[in-house]
């Protein structure tokens, strides 16, 4: 700061941005906010001399655009036309976007602009090149493909990667307008899936990805050296890269052996994978990485990893990935039969008031299935259940949770959810017909467990006054004590007995379950009868019934049914006295009144269970067209493709290894071998250093200078390195410097061990998911 | 991906259709009004559509229609790339006056539907800031030059970066995530209390510079792809991207109920019980001068105010907004009493402030210890700052 002319320097600079800014915003304002101008003057503007007034015209039509009136930006074609060959490149590139867009509407007009753009594919600078190519491959002409193709071809050698990676791009561009030239491109794709580059290799295992998703072959000679440039591509194509390789590995690798041992090829992948889980920010790049490290570990994944995988997917949980996370959490735990994951990050999904509908339940459905802090998550699930700051469905489904966790849980814990499930009952919760639900499949899965259940759903009944609020739970209680008849056949006489009492006072649908439960008795005792005369019901027997206490009961409510003042229940009455009347139609009674209902429903939220992790499919909860599950691990060791295909030659291996500054490096991560309880070995190769003149020799045609940087495997904070800094004849005169570092290590993780019985983990079958409850044919569902 | 829709609060204000025959912005929306609860949508219109929502702080939402087959990540981290990159070239409010530099960024970081950058700082190498009128304007700059070899330095950091003005800033952040239950007459207990955190770095350094950065204890979490390290460390040296960058994420287990702000309210109070009454205080601290933004929104029905010490309060028809104003100084309590015709469920708090964050994380250093190209003798201004804002607090 001693040289005032700097300063000097320095206020005339942020004068002149200042002033900048004030005439953008003027003119933006001028020329976007304002009337807006007629189709004639844009056209006007577009063919005008100055750039800047042509600029202002496109600056118009892209404003049509982007405001859905693409119908009226298309009236300008061939005025935009004129300025493909704009000297300027900003003015070029919004050209090319309309053109991209208006082409497949206007061959014609637009094959004229193919010859300046093809002029710019020998353009002496590489981002016009590149863009010459993606334009030319993106506009959709089928009638070009030949000069596509030929752009293709000639880009492959291309010095510059910017343009090698536009051509792995265009590769899958041209397939898909002219799908003939696919051996070509194939040629193309293969070269360029050796390119020196890693950021073209990531682009051209995406088209690859596009095209030809089976060719899986092209992958050998390639997979050693995907696993290790995996950490320094760009975080969407490293994802797509790790879904590639998780399929690679499925169908050419040899499948883990046992329990307790990966191939090295897979050791070598999944080695990329942790310390990406751990480190990463990328949302894409972790969800790929852990989706792959279940699909390729046997069976439970190494404790290990098991930690550093859910600290990785908890940090999702926020923002735009909150409902995606969550969806794979829930997955992990109910699919993977992992009910021990996440229980120490349980507070983590604690619903707040403000969470959409479908992440409350999301969070519901995992805090339910943690085998963690009990009380915690009970507490939590009976707060969401009660109180008003939930959405009902919330509440709902708070309900449901409480009670598959009822029938999951130890006895003490069962008995006393079940007490406040009925609870419940008695008030007038919004959550009443889902309460009935629970209590009703805990009832129907252990009918011996659950007879005190039942007396107490009875006494429920006399403790409700007659009113309209209690109406629909006295209702449900009745309703599901007569289903229950055959349970605890004196708990329902006696409810019949009280409830036939005030039966005159009840609302309508009260009275029509008390009809309802008074046959259903009756028949229940009737066909005792019948059994004790070994099927030999006759009338005088049934005369004789019908001097007993339930038989007069019964007769007493058909008596009062038919003075009902609801036609409906006159009817009911009519039809059930008539059908109970002649004992040859008990049995047809008995197939009406006790025919055996299904157990409720299992939410449908759970229905995702074998779908593959990290799926739109598994957050939808639906199998969407297109999805397709991974392949099974090939058993037929004898199809496998030779693991020496995968052998790759000494310069390859050095290959990638000046730019691992770009990346997670391998180093640190939580080595394998230190498992030494579970069998592991693990096999470091020495660290190689590479000769300067390898290096030169990979090195694209770059000759800055570059230092070795050796590093101790154990090094934490301070990396030890030379650093000798040349002076570059660059356009500006800048220092390069490049670190140069060896990163060969941990090549093969010749086994791993699992603790699972289970042998073969893509076929493993996911939980059936029968953790929460969905009321069925209810007829008491108050909504 | 097939199409990107930008909406604000009423309607449509950009859209971007990306395969050849995009979906209609007529029929999206009519499918997302139907499902206002979920973000994540599978179209009923066309089979081969999930339309994925997201709502920005910014008021902007995002909409972006993608194939079933494309992982339900891509454009949850799309949109993130996007408002990052729009944010380098002007605030997010203002995108109506800015369609052609969108339209620049999206074709940049789109190829055949698929994400082609991932790191804003490369959308800057090939789209050119002030839009491209200002390119115009300024006949001087320099001619467009854009040559990138594989020796250039990392990719994320874009090439020939100069600044007139060189600065380094570390900004330490932390958001709130907090559940207290009440308790008693005036305690709570936290249900959950934690704050995500993140360490940002804004560098305005010409050339290719190499920081160290040293903090006063050991974080794990996520790291940019810039930083090599793993695992959990407190000093990272790594190469920047140009402009603001999340550095780094952690997450800690603090208790913030109790934290610089508290509050907590009683109900069935007054004689018919169907008063409540909220209060709010605010503990002194060294490093902070004041709260910004204080409000305390209060669930459960309609409400009459009778008692307000300060701050002004809206009734809605869930409840209210009891707002304290832009800034309150410390050491302060205020109190509201009012009739609810339901029963208030739950208050949340929101507030930011600046100087201090809960987990009391420092910076100790940030250092360049490298740097290509920066110039002789220039000596950057370094700056830190902390702050904390509010993502949950929910009182119950």
């Amino acid at each position: 700061m001693s040289d005032p002319f700097a300063k000097i320097g320095a206020v005339l600079e942020s004068a002149k941005e200042l002033t900048l800014e004030a005439a953008v915003s003027a003119s933006s304002r001028l020329l976007v906010d304002d009337a807006p101008l007629s189709a004639e003057e844009i056209k006007k503007l577009l063919n005008a001399r100055s750039d800047r007034d042509r600029l202002a015209g496109m600056r118009q039509v892209i404003g049509f655009m982007s405001k859905g009136r693409g119908e009226e930006a298309q009236q300008f074609f061939p005025d935009v036309m004129r300025n493909t060959a704009s000297q300027s490149l900003d003015m070029r590139k919004l050209v090319f976007v309309y053109l991209i867009r208006y082409a497949p509407m206007e061959h014609d007009l637009a094959l004229m602009s193919v010859n300046t753009i093809q002029k710019s594919l020998s353009d002496s600078s590489p981002t016009v090149r590149s863009l010459g190519v993606r334009v030319l491959s993106s506009l959709r002409v089928p009638a070009i493909s030949g000069i596509v193709l030929f752009a293709i071809k000639k880009g492959v050698t291309d010095v510059s990667p910017l343009v090698r990676r536009a051509v792995a791009g265009a590769i899958a561009k041209c397939y898909d307008v002219d799908p003939s030239t696919f051996p070509q491109l194939v040629e193309f794709l293969q070269q360029l899936l050796a390119d020196k580059n890693v950021h073209v290799v990531g682009s051209a295992i995406m088209s690859m990805l596009l095209i030809c998703p089976d060719r899986l072959d092209l992958i050998h000679p390639i997979y050693r050296r995907l696993c290790r440039i995996i950490p320094q591509l760009d975080t969407f194509a490293a994802a797509s890269v790790i879904d590639l390789l998780v399929r690679y590995n499925r169908t050419n690798i040899a499948p883990p052996k046992g329990n307790n041992s990966v191939d090295a090829d897979t050791a070598l992948l999944l080695s990329a994978l942790y310390p990406a889980i751990e480190n990463s920010l990328s949302p894409v790049f972790i969800m790929s990485a852990v989706s792959a490290v279940y699909a390729l570990c046997p069976g439970q994944v190494q404790p290990v990893y098991q930690e550093t995988i859910e600290v990785g997917l908890v940090r999702l949980l926020k923002n735009e990935t909150l409902e995606v996370a969550l969806t794979m959490i829930k997955q992990i735990i109910l699919q993977r039969d992992q009910p021990n994951a996440f229980s120490t990050h349980v507070h983590r999904f604690v619903v707040f008031p403000d969470d959409t509908a479908s992440v409350a339940l999301l969070k519901i459905a995992i805090m339910a299935s943690i085998k963690g802090p009990r009380q915690f998550v009970l507490s939590e699930l009976k707060h969401y259940a009660t109180s008003t700051s939930y959405e009902r469905e919330v509440q709902a489904a708070a309900v449901s949770a409480i009670g598959s966790c009822a029938s999951g849980g130890t006895n003490k814990e069962s008995d006393s959810l079940v007490t406040w499930l009925l609870r419940q009952i008695r008030s007038e919760a919004p959550t009443l017909s889902e309460c009935l639900t629970c209590v009703r499949l805990l009832i129907q899965q252990q009918p011996q467990k659950h007879v005190a259940t039942v007396t107490k759903l009875a006494r429920i009944y006399t403790t409700l006054d007659t009113s309209a609020e209690t109406s629909p739970a006295k209702a449900s209680v009745v309703w599901l004590v007569s289903e229950f008849v055959s349970v605890a056949p004196e708990v329902g006489e006696a409810l019949l007995y009280s409830a036939l009492k005030n039966v005159a006072y009840e609302d309508t649908p009260v009275r029509a379950q008390i009809m309802d439960l008074a046959s259903k008795v009756y028949l229940f005792r009737i066909n005792e009868v019948g059994k004790a005369a070994e099927g030999e019901l006759t009338e005088e027997k049934q005369i004789e019934f019908s001097r007993s206490f339930v038989g007069q009961l019964y007769s007493h409510a058909l008596y009062c049914g038919r003075f009902d003042p609801s036609y409906e229940i006159r009817d009911k009455v009519r039809r059930l006295g008539a059908l109970l009347s002649n004992p040859a139609s008990t049995e047809l009674a008995t197939l009406m009144l006790q025919a055996p209902k299904q157990a409720p429903k299992v939410d449908s939220t759970n229905t995702e269970g074998g779908l593959e992790l990290n799926t739109a499919s598994a957050v939808l909860g639906t199998p969407l067209s297109g999805y397709v599950s991974l392949p099974p691990w090939e058993k037929d060791l004898s199809v496998l493709p030779d693991a020496r295909l995968r052998d790759e030659p000494e310069e390859v291996v050095h290959m990638d290894t000046e730019k691992v500054v770009t990346g997670i490096s391998h180093k640190e991560l939580p080595s394998m071998s230190s498992n030494g309880t579970n069998g592991m070995t693990a096999t470091k190769p020495k660290l190689q250093k590479q000769t300067l003149d390898e290096f030169f020799a990979d090195t694209v045609g770059s000759e800055d200078s570059s230092e070795e940087e050796e590093c101790d495997s154990d090094d934490d904070d301070g990396e030890e390195e030379d650093e000798e800094e040349k002076d570059e004849e660059e356009e500006d005169e800048e220092e390069e410097d490049e670190g140069e570092e060896d990163e060969e290590e941990e090549e093969d993780e010749s086994s791993e061990e699992d603790s699972s019985d289970d042998d073969q983990p893509a076929s493993q079958s996911p939980v059936p998911a029968s953790q929460s409850l969905l009321h069925e044919e209810n007829p008491f569902a108050n909504s | 991906m097939e199409a990107i829709f930008i909406t604000d609060a009423t309607s449509l204000i950009f859209e971007y259709p990306v395969s050849g025959s995009p979906p209609a912005w007529k029929t999206i929306s009519e499918e997302i009004d139907l499902h206002p609860g979920s973000d994540i949508i599978q179209s009923t219109s066309s089979s081969n559509y999930v339309i994925y929502r997201f709502k920005r702080a910014s008021g902007l939402t995002f909409v972006i229609v993608a194939d079933p087959t494309v992982s339900p990540s891509v454009p949850a981290q799309f949109v993130q790339l996007l408002t990052d990159s729009m944010a380098q070239y002007f605030v997010l409010g203002k995108l109506d006056s800015n369609y052609d530099t969108v339209t620049l960024i999206l074709s940049e970081t789109l190829d055949n539907g698929v994400p082609y950058l991932s790191e804003p700082d490369q959308v800057r190498e090939f789209v050119s800031k002030g839009g491209v009128l200002s390119k115009l304007l300024s006949q001087s700059a320099t001619p467009h030059k854009v040559s990138r070899s594989a020796a250039d330095g990392p990719y994320w950091r874009r090439q020939n970066v100069r600044h007139t003005q060189n600065e380094l800033f570390v900004d330490v952040e932390e958001s709130i995530t907090c559940v207290v239950r009440r308790q008693g007459a005036s305690k709570t207990t936290p249900v959950v209390s934690y704050v995500d955190g993140s360490v940002y770095l804004t560098s305005h350094l010409s050339g290719v510079p190499e920081i160290e950065l040293s903090l006063s204890r050991p974080i794990a979490g996520g790291k940019h792809v810039c930083i090599t390290k793993s695992g959990p460390a407190s000093r990272f040296r790594f190469t920047p991207p140009d402009g603001r960058t999340k550095l780094l994420t952690y997450t800690q287990d603090v208790n913030v109920s109790s934290y610089l702000v508290n509050c907590t309210f009683h109900t069935g109070l007054g004689l018919q019980k169907d008063e409540f009454e909220v209060r709010v205080g605010v503990l002194m601290n060294r490093g902070v001068k004041a709260v910004d933004n204080l409000a305390v929104e209060v669930f459960g029905g309609k409400i009459k105010t009778l008692r307000n010490t300060t701050g002004d309060f809206i009734t809605n028809q869930k409840g209210g907004v009891w707002n304290l104003g832009t800034t309150t100084p410390m050491g302060f309590n205020a109190t509201f009493r009012g009739i609810c015709d339901g029963n208030v469920s739950h208050v949340t708090l929101k507030y930011s402030l600046q100087g201090a964050v809960p987990s009391g994380l420092k910076v100790d250093s940030v250092n360049i210890v490298a740097a290509r190209g920066l110039g002789e003798g220039v000596k950057p201004y370094k700056g830190v700052k902390y702050a904390t804002d509010v993502a949950e607090y929910v009182v119950r």
